[in-house]
């Protein structure tokens, strides 16, 4: 086993200070921030141990074909800058001596002070009771002349045992390596939120400022997502305003499904922009924000594979998704889709919009060699008449240039409830040619024909010729 | 008279630095040879239907006639690799018709834009996600083409404008073609050869 510790020193008033200073306040715990750091570590390795409000251990004995002691440390450096948080670093084989080394910033074991005792008692500080033993032990040591655990180590087990009791047996094992410790289980928080506080920087909703502080905390949201290698599907805005009398709202609430899951903060905020941005032209804020929060309501596993670098195919599709997630929350989903085609024989219904389109199967291949070739452009259907070679349409004259008897006959749909038109799925389709070249594709209704009316049709070059009664034809689409 | 490139194509801005040079020094007919051998065309050209010269990559093209959408689904079909986006101001073209067409539909994406087209399509170009951008012709503003011409050279997309009656006057639109159907039956599937083009301008190509 190898562990590294990273030991958080308590903050010193000047650092309060300059925290202060330095703008919107974090309300954060030590805890938070251990339980922050730790959470972050889990890009490292998922056997992690914390010890409230002071250190992070980490197992990276297993990991060392992914990452030398020096990389750790180096990586772990960045993550720290990062955060904005200073720590020191150690490695050992145990927990409690990598927690000592790291905490008095001490070469060797050997060159340890005595109070280092206390860490290797109890490395998670959980039991208040031993440090008063601890302290007496240490003061009898000290009065005997002993500085370091080298002397420490030296005094023979049974000795200890007889004066310091099972207190000073478990030091001396522990700090002669004897001693397995088992690790206690860390888990990060369930629900990941990030949270703002504005008490002396105010301003009104102006989308600039709004988004540099969205996009902090999507950095971190992003950050540990990343470590527990998930992506953000669904995610809560909230932006607290101060109350008055033209301020009823507590807060504003923003609820954002993406349409694929996110796993960077460009991506994200351009969408976010997109919405906020939307939302503020009409309904502008009214008093000074006083906070803001983001809470992730649902993730997705995420690939957490390295990346190829002679492969741009997943960049780009994510670049793809990115655009059209923004679109979509710009325009309607309704109105940015893909096409995947349906069974539906009619061109109207052949086909219908899905957010990613999923390859073809072998029945749209079967289904193309045996639907006739549909228009390129389809219209609601437009009443046409056509008589003596020609269209009619609008009260304008087209002469029928070419001809193309019925080439399809559809119909069916009497389970259906009535849809746009009446007995619009029982149609018989023509293709004609107009002049000034335009193609066009018209289908007329079949009515039942009563054994008392008279209308009959034949086909000719020409078109069509109706004797008796005009024929109910409709424009459909055209070619081209 | 100067004539750049073996194949017709219009010199890019390197060759016509070194046009200059050559004009300055007396040598301007040697320059033909000089832009065909050492291949200074960066232009790409995608090979179209009934157009030997092709298409250039990264700049705007108007399409005309009766026959402009049928021409440009077989465009498509030719080239096999582009992703298109296809943009409207309402549904009007049939995915059906696309993918009877020979062209994949997992390859298009779809954009309705009622009320403003320049902007989203502006976004399209500015993401590079797309090589083949469709959208109807619906302006008249030159300063409008140029943005286009300019985003669609950065992001190597061509941008395929559907004009519905006459050619755009706009210097900017750098490929003008009227197409119409040739002699193809009704309702028969349009081959290749079954276009009958005119180009009204080329520019990056072979002087018309």
């Amino acid at each position: 086993m190898r562990v590294a510790c990273l030991w958080f020193s308590p903050p010193t008033l000047s650092d309060k200070i300059r925290h202060q200073m330095a703008g919107p306040i974090k309300l954060q715990s030590s805890n938070q921030i251990i339980g922050k750091m730790a959470e972050h570590c889990l890009r490292f390795s998922p056997q992690i141990a914390v010890r409230p409000q002071e250190a992070v251990f980490i197992e990276i004995g297993r990991c060392q074909k992914l990452y030398s002691e020096s990389s750790f440390a180096a990586r772990a450096q960045v993550l720290l800058r990062r955060l904005e948080l200073r720590a020191s670093l150690a490695f050992a084989n145990e927990i409690p001596e990598a927690l000592a080394l790291a905490k008095y910033g001490a070469g060797s074991l050997v060159s340890l002070p005595l109070e280092a005792l206390h860490e290797f008692a109890d490395p998670f500080n959980r039991d208040f009771v031993v440090h008063p033993y601890i302290d007496k032990m240490v003061g009898s040591f000290q009065d005997l002349g002993l500085r370091t655990l080298k002397d420490f180590k030296k005094i023979p087990a049974p000795e200890l045992s007889s004066r310091f009791g099972p207190i000073g047996l478990l030091c001396y094992q522990r700090v002669r390596g004897e001693m397995n410790l088992p690790w206690p289980r860390w888990k990060p928080e369930a629900v990941i939120r990030e949270k703002t506080n504005f008490p002396c920087f105010e301003f009104y909703g102006e989308m600039e400022p709004l988004l540099f502080e969205l996009k902090k905390q999507l950095d971190q949201i992003f950050q540990r997502l990343w470590a527990r290698a998930l992506k953000l599907q669904k995610l809560q805005v909230r932006i607290f305003c101060e109350l008055s009398s033209q301020n009823q709202q507590p807060y504003r609430e923003f609820i954002f499904d993406f349409l694929f899951a996110q796993s960077t903060t460009k991506t994200a905020l351009l969408i976010l922009k997109e919405r906020l941005s939307r939302h503020f032209e009409k309904n502008a804020l009214l008093t000074p924000i006083e906070s803001l929060e983001c809470t992730v309501l649902s993730t997705v596993p995420g690939d957490m594979t390295s990346r190829s670098l002679l492969d741009a195919r997943d960049e780009k599709n994510e670049q793809w998704q990115s655009l059209m997630a923004q679109l979509q929350e710009a325009y309607g989903a309704e109105n940015i889709f893909q096409a995947q085609l349906t069974e539906d024989r009619r061109p109207e219904r052949s086909w219908k919009k899905v957010s990613r389109h999923i390859s073809p199967t072998s029945l749209s291949n079967e289904w193309q060699g045996r639907i006739p070739l549909r228009p390129t452009h389809l219209i609601r259907p437009e009443p046409v008449e056509v008589m003596d070679g020609f269209l009619y349409l609008k009260h304008k004259s087209y002469r029928i240039l070419q001809w193309r008897a019925a080439n399809e006959r559809i119909s069916g749909g009497w389970f259906e409830t009535a849809g746009d038109f009446n007995n619009s799925f029982d149609r018989d389709y023509y293709q004609a040619e107009i002049e000034g070249g335009v193609r066009v594709s018209l289908f007329q209704i079949r009515e039942p024909v009563s054994v008392f009316e008279n209308k009959e049709c034949r086909q000719s070059e020409e078109g069509p010729i109706f004797q008796g009664a005009k024929s109910q034809f409709f424009l459909h689409g055209f070619f081209g | 008279m100067l004539k750049i490139g073996s194949r017709g194509f219009m010199a890019s801005a390197a060759v016509q630095k070194l046009k200059l040079i050559l004009q300055s020094q007396g040598l301007a007919t040697f320059d033909v040879q000089v832009a065909s051998e050492a291949n200074l065309g960066p232009r790409e050209f995608w090979p179209a239907p009934s157009c030997p010269e092709g298409v250039p990559r990264g700049v705007v093209v108007e399409l005309l006639g009766t026959a402009r959408t049928e021409w440009l689904l077989a465009f498509l079909k030719q080239n096999s690799d582009l992703q298109i986006f296809w943009a409207e101001r309402e549904t009007r073209i049939l995915p059906t018709a696309i993918q009877q067409r020979g062209v994949d539909l997992g390859r298009v994406s779809f954009g309705v834009f009622a009320h403003d087209l320049l902007i989203p399509l502006r976004k399209v170009l500015q993401s590079q996600c797309f090589e083949v951008v469709v959208a109807p012709n619906v302006w008249a503003d030159t300063k409008i083409f140029k943005a286009f011409q300019l985003f669609a050279e950065k992001s190597q997309s061509t941008l395929f404008l559907m004009g519905e009656r006459e050619a755009c006057a706009s210097w900017a639109i750098s490929l003008q073609i009227e197409i119409e159907h040739a002699h193809a039956e009704l309702g028969e599937p349009s081959n290749p050869g079954d276009f009958s083009l005119k180009v009204l301008r080329r520019k990056y190509g072979a002087l018309v």
